[in-house]
C-alpha cells in the first residue's frame, strides 16, 4: 500500500457519498409519493410530507454533487480522472462548464440538475392535487439518473459482479494502469489534464447543452401528470397543468434543437445546419411528439376529442427522450454518426431506463384503455371543426416521428437481428423526399385550422378565404420559384405551402391585432412557414462557389456527385469566387486557432477591384486531433457567403524544409566548355581554368594541380558566375564549391577525367522554399436568414403561449 | 365508414409505407467483392486504410484528389478514389467507411467514394498517460 502525497481525498468522498445520498433519497421520495399517489394514507401526517422531505435531501445531495465536481475541475486536481479527462491548464475560465457536461457523467448531472430545479418550481408554484404523481414520476426518473452516477460494483452470488454506474469522482490512479503510479510522488508529474475537446471550445456550446437537457427534464412533468391522470382518473383535470408544462417542454428542447443547428452551421465545417444526423433526430424525436401532444391538448380542452392519442404522445415524448439517451450514450450509433461517445458500459442501466418508463407507459394505458372518455354522444367529429384538424395535425406529426426514428434506428436493428444494413447511401435526400410532404401538409393544415372553430364550422366563408390565400401564394411561389430558379414541383409545393402559412397567419395577425400577445400560436406557425421557406430555398439553391476547374481531368466514366469543390489559394495570389477576388494574405495565431486572412476584393462601377471585406475562417491544428477548421462566414440581408479551410500545410513541416538542399546530382560537362540546362537555369560552362587568380594563393599553395570551372548560371532575369575549385595536393583532393545566393545553387568541380576531357560537376539546388497556401471552400447559402427569423419567431411564439397560458392558469386559480 | 377509421387506415397505410421504404432504400455495409457484383450501386465498406500502399494527396497538385487503398474487412484491398479535399487527421482513422461504388476504370476496378466517414482515435477520451 502507497501512501500517496498531494492528493486531495475529501472532495471525492464527499462527492461520492452525496451521489449515494442523493440516490437513497430519491428512493424515498419514489415510495413516498408512490404511496401518496395510490391513495395510501398513514397514521400520522401525509405521505407528501415525507416525499417533500426526501426531494428536499435529494436536491442538497444533488447541488453538493455538482459543487463539488465543478470545484476539482476548476481548481486543476487531476487526481479526480474526470478533470484529467475533461480539462487542462489552459482552458479558458469559460469553458470549465463545457468541460463540466464534456463527460457522460457530467451531462447526466446536468440533467439531474434541471429535473431538482423544475421540481422545487413545481412544488412551490402549483404542486396540490398534482403532487404525488408528477413528483413520484421525478423521482423515478432522478433515481434512474443518479444511478448512473454510483459506480459502484455488486457482487451478486452466481452471476458474478454487476457495475452500477460510472462515479465522477473516480481517481486518475483508479482509472489507468501505469507504472507511475507506482511512485507516491506521481501527483507531481500529472502537471495538466488532457483538455477540452476543440470542437466544444466554442459559446455556443456553453449554452446549447443546458438548453437541450432542460427540454429533456421539461419533458418528464408532463409525463407525471399523465400518469396522475391515469392511476386517479383525472382524465377532464390534468390537461390544462400539463398544457403548460408542455409548452414548456416544446419551447425548452426547440430552442435547444436551434441552438445544435446554429452550432453547427457556426462552427462546424459540414456545410449547413442540419444533415439529419442520429443525434440530431434523437433530439428532434421527442420534439415532435410533444408538439403533436400539444396540439392534442388543445383539441381536448376544447372538445373533449382525442384523449387517447394525446395521453399516448405526451408520454411516448418521454419515452423517446429515453430512446434518445440511449442511442446517443450507448456507443450503438457508432460508425453512423459524426459525434463520437465514448460507452462508459452503462446501456443495460440506459435501457432499463427505458423500459421502466416504457412498461409504465403501457400497463396504465391498458389498465384504463376501457375507461379513456371518448367524444361524448353524437360519435362523428365534424370535417369542418377545428379539433378534427387539430388531431390530423398531430397524427401527421407521429408520421413523420415514425419516419424518422424507423431510418435512425437502423445500427438498433443491426444489433438486435445481426443483420449489416447501412442507411441509404444519400441519407439526407431520403428524409428530405418524406419529410417535405409532411411539411406540407402540417403548414396548410396549421393554417386552415384557425380559421375554423371548434364543433363546427360555416364551410362557405372559410373556402372563400382559403381561395383568396391560395391565389395570393401561388402568385408568391411563381414569383419565388422564378427569382430563385427552382424548377422541381415538389419544391415548389413546399414554397406555395409555406407562402400559404405565411399569408394566412399574417393575416390571422392582423384580424387579431389588438390583442397579438396572446396569439403565440399564430406567431409560431407564422415563424414555422418562415423558417420552411428559409430551409428550402437555402438548401435546394445552396451552391459551392469554390468549384475548381483545374486538376486533373476526371475522365470519361466519372461523374462523382461531390466534383472539386475545393480550391487552393497560394500566399498572396487570388482567386475570383462569387463575384469577388479572394486573395490570400497570410496567417495569424491567437490561443490554438490559426486564422487564415482572405482579402474580399469586389469590382465597382469603373471595373477596379476594390477593398470589400477580410474573412478570418480559422483552424485549430491540435496536436491530438489533426486540423479542425471553423468556418467564417459573410452575412447579406439574403444570403450567406461561408467559407472553410479543408487543407493547410503543417506547420512543422513547413519550417523544416524550408531552406534545405535537394541532393547533389552529378553532370558530366566537355572539360573545353559546355552547357547545361536546368529546370529553372542555365549553366554555361566555360572551360577548365587551369591558371587560378591571386585570391586562391592561400588554397593552391604547394599543389600538384588545382583547376576551377568557371560558370555562369543564368536564369530568367539574372545572371551570377561561379568558380568552383578543384584543388590536389599531396595526393589529397580538396574541393572548393561555391554557391549563389538566387536562385540557391550549389557546385562542387568533383572530378576530372583528362581521358575523356570530361569534369563531373556536383549540383546541388536550393528546395524551392515551401509556398504557404489554404485550400478552403467557399459556399453561398440564399436565404438563410429565413431560417433564424423563423426559428425566432417560432420560439417567439412558444414564449408568448408560456406567458399567456401561465396568466390564463392563475387566473383559473384564483376563481376557483 | 366512420372518418377516424378512414383516418386509421390511411395512418396505417403511411406507417406500412415508411417501413417498406426504409428497407428498400437502406444500403448496407458490404465488402469489395459484393460492392464490385454491381458496378455503379452504391455501397457502404467498412474497412481499414492500407499503409503498405502510399496514399496520394497533394494539394498543390490537385486539392480534389485523394486516392488510397482499402483494407476491406475481408482483407481485401482496393484503390479508393475520392475527388475532394483529404479528411481532417485522415492518416491516424482507426476505421474508414467509404459510400460510394465501384467504376471501372481501364479495366482496375477503382471505388470512387462520395463519402467518406472516419473513425479516429479521439483522443479526447483516450486514457493513456
Amino acid at each position: 500500500m502507497i501512501s500517496y502525497q498531494g492528493e486531495l481525498l475529501w472532495p471525492g468522498n464527499l462527492g461520492h457519498g452525496a451521489v449515494i445520498a442523493s440516490f437513497c433519497a430519491a428512493l424515498l421520495g419514489v415510495l413516498a409519493y408512490g404511496h401518496a399517489l395510490l391513495g395510501h394514507k398513514l397514521e400520522k401526517g401525509r405521505w407528501e410530507t415525507w416525499g417533500r422531505w426526501a426531494f428536499g435531501l435529494h436536491s442538497l445531495a444533488v447541488f453538493t454533487v455538482i459543487g463539488v465536481l465543478f470545484g476539482i475541475i476548476y481548481t486543476h486536481r487531476y487526481e479526480y480522472h474526470y478533470a484529467w479527462s475533461h480539462a487542462s491548464r489552459a482552458l479558458p475560465v469559460r469553458y470549465i462548464l463545457s468541460a463540466f457536461w464534456e463527460g457522460q457523467e457530467g451531462s447526466f448531472l446536468l440533467w439531474i440538475f434541471w429535473h431538482v430545479v423544475l421540481g422545487l418550481f413545481f412544488l412551490v408554484s402549483t404542486g396540490r392535487r398534482w403532487e404525488a404523481g408528477v413528483m413520484a414520476v421525478l423521482c423515478l426518473a432522478q433515481l434512474m439518473l443518479s444511478s448512473m452516477l454510483l459506480g459502484t460494483l455488486f457482487e451478486i452470488p452466481m452471476l458474478g459482479s454487476l457495475k452500477i454506474g460510472s462515479s465522477p469522482f473516480v481517481l486518475l490512479r483508479e482509472t489507468l494502469q501505469a507504472p507511475i503510479f507506482d511512485r507516491p510522488d506521481y501527483l507531481q508529474w500529472i502537471t495538466d489534464g488532457n483538455g477540452l475537446n476543440p470542437l466544444l471550445q466554442n459559446p455556443w456550446m456553453v449554452i446549447h447543452p443546458p438548453v437541450l437537457f432542460l427540454g429533456f427534464a421539461a419533458c418528464t412533468l408532463p409525463f407525471g401528470y399523465a400518469v396522475t391522470a391515469l392511476v386517479r382518473r383525472l382524465y377532464r383535470e390534468w390537461v390544462g397543468p400539463a398544457l403548460a408544462w408542455t409548452l414548456v417542454a416544446v419551447l425548452t428542447l426547440g430552442s435547444g434543437i436551434v441552438m445544435g443547428a446554429a452550432w453547427a452551421y457556426e462552427s462546424l465545417n459540414f456545410g449547413g445546419y442540419w444533415a439529419w444526423d442520429p443525434v440530431e433526430n434523437a433530439s428532434l424525436l421527442p420534439w415532435l411528439l410533444m408538439v403533436g401532444a400539444l396540439h392534442g391538448m388543445h383539441a381536448y380542452t376544447k372538445s373533449g376529442y382525442s384523449l387517447k392519442s394525446t395521453l399516448m404522445m405526451v408520454m411516448l415524448g418521454f419515452v423517446l427522450v429515453l430512446y434518445a439517451t440511449f442511442l446517443t450514450r450507448s456507443g450503438i450509433l457508432g460508425d453512423s454518426s459524426v459525434h463520437s461517445f465514448t460507452d462508459l458500459g452503462l446501456s443495460g442501466q440506459l435501457l432499463a431506463f427505458l423500459f421502466l418508463f416504457f412498461g409504465l407507459m403501457v400497463f396504465l394505458l391498458a389498465l384504463r384503455w376501457k375507461e379513456i372518455p371518448g367524444k361524448e354522444k353524437g360519435g362523428e367529429e365534424s370535417g369542418t371543426s377545428r379539433e378534427f384538424w387539430l388531431f390530423v395535425g398531430s397524427m401527421t406529426l407521429v408520421v413523420s416521428a415514425f419516419q424518422i426514428l424507423l431510418t435512425t434506428s437502423i445500427p438498433v436493428f443491426n444489433a438486435v437481428a445481426g443483420t449489416s444494413m447501412a442507411p441509404p447511401a444519400d441519407v439526407i435526400s431520403y428524409y428530405n423526399r418524406w419529410q417535405l410532404p409532411i411539411a406540407v401538409l402540417i403548414l396548410l393544415m396549421g393554417t386552415t385550422a384557425f380559421r375554423l372553430r371548434f364543433g363546427r364550422s360555416e364551410p362557405a366563408p372559410v373556402l372563400r378565404w382559403m381561395m383568396i390565400i391560395t391565389a395570393l401564394s401561388v402568385v408568391l411561389t411563381l414569383l419565388i420559384g422564378y427569382t430563385q430558379q427552382i424548377g422541381y414541383w415538389s419544391y415548389l409545393l413546399l414554397i406555395f405551402a409555406a407562402c400559404y402559412a405565411m399569408a394566412g397567419n399574417l393575416h390571422q395577425l392582423f384580424l387579431a391585432r389588438k390583442r397579438l400577445a396572446a396569439q403565440g400560436g399564430l406567431w409560431a406557425h407564422l415563424g414555422f412557414g418562415l423558417m420552411m421557406l428559409g430551409v428550402l430555398v437555402s438548401s435546394s439553391r445552396k451552391e459551392v462557389v469554390s468549384l475548381n476547374l483545374e486538376g486533373t481531368p476526371l475522365g470519361d466514366n466519372f461523374s462523382p456527385a461531390q466534383a472539386r469543390e475545393n480550391v487552393l489559394i497560394y500566399q498572396d495570389q487570388s482567386k475570383t469566387m462569387a463575384g469577388y477576388q479572394v486573395t490570400y494574405t497570410g496567417d495569424s495565431v491567437a490561443g490554438p486557432n490559426r486564422y487564415y486572412k482572405l482579402l474580399f476584393q469586389k469590382k465597382n462601377a469603373q471595373g477596379q477591384w476594390v477593398y470589400h471585406r477580410t474573412l478570418y475562417p480559422n483552424a485549430q491544428i491540435n496536436p491530438k486531433m489533426g486540423l479542425i477548421a471553423s468556418p467564417a462566414t459573410m452575412h447579406f440581408w439574403d444570403h450567406d457567403l461561408y467559407m472553410h479551410v479543408t487543407q493547410v500545410p503543417d506547420p512543422e513541416n513547413f519550417e523544416q524544409k524550408s531552406r534545405t538542399y535537394a541532393e547533389p546530382v552529378l553532370h558530366y560537362l566537355d572539360a573545353r566548355g559546355d552547357t547545361l540546362m536546368l529546370k529553372e537555369s542555365l549553366v554555361i560552362f566555360e572551360g577548365l581554368q587551369t591558371r587560378l587568380d591571386d585570391e586562391w594563393k592561400e588554397e593552391t599553395a604547394g599543389a600538384e594541380a588545382a583547376v576551377g570551372a568557371p560558370l555562369r548560371v543564368r536564369n530568367l532575369n539574372e545572371e551570377f558566375r561561379l568558380m568552383p575549385v578543384y584543388v590536389l595536393r599531396s595526393g589529397v583532393e580538396f574541393r572548393y564549391p561555391d554557391q549563389t545566393q538566387e536562385p540557391g545553387m550549389r557546385v562542387e568541380l568533383q572530378k576530372i577525367d583528362p581521358q575523356s576531357g570530361q569534369v563531373a560537376l556536383s549540383v546541388q539546388t536550393l528546395q524551392p522554399a515551401p509556398r504557404a497556401y489554404v485550400v478552403l471552400k467557399m459556399l453561398r447559402f440564399p436565404w438563410i436568414n429565413a431560417v433564424w427569423y423563423g426559428s425566432f419567431l417560432l420560439v417567439g411564439g412558444l414564449s408568448l403561449s408560456v406567458v399567456h397560458r401561465n396568466r390564463q392558469y392563475s387566473r383559473e386559480r384564483t376563481a376557483d | 365508414m366512420k372518418r377516424s377509421a378512414i383516418l386509421l387506415l390511411l395512418l396505417l397505410g403511411t406507417g406500412l409505407a415508411i417501413l417498406v421504404s426504409t428497407l428498400g432504400e437502406s444500403s448496407s455495409y458490404v465488402d469489395f467483392e459484393t460492392a464490385a457484383t454491381e458496378p455503379g450501386r452504391s455501397y457502404h465498406v467498412v474497412g481499414t486504410l492500407d499503409r503498405s500502399v502510399p496514399l496520394v494527396y497533394d494539394a498543390e497538385k490537385d486539392a480534389n484528389l485523394l486516392q488510397f487503398a482499402l483494407v476491406d474487412q475481408k482483407g481485401l484491398s482496393r484503390t479508393v478514389v475520392y475527388y475532394g479535399a483529404k479528411p481532417q487527421d485522415f492518416e491516424r482513422s482507426e476505421q474508414v467507411v467509404v459510400v460510394g461504388a465501384i467504376q471501372k476504370q481501364g479495366g482496375q476496378p477503382t471505388f470512387v467514394a462520395d463519402q467518406i466517414l472516419t473513425k479516429c482515435p479521439s483522443k479526447y477520451t483516450e486514457d493513456t498517460l
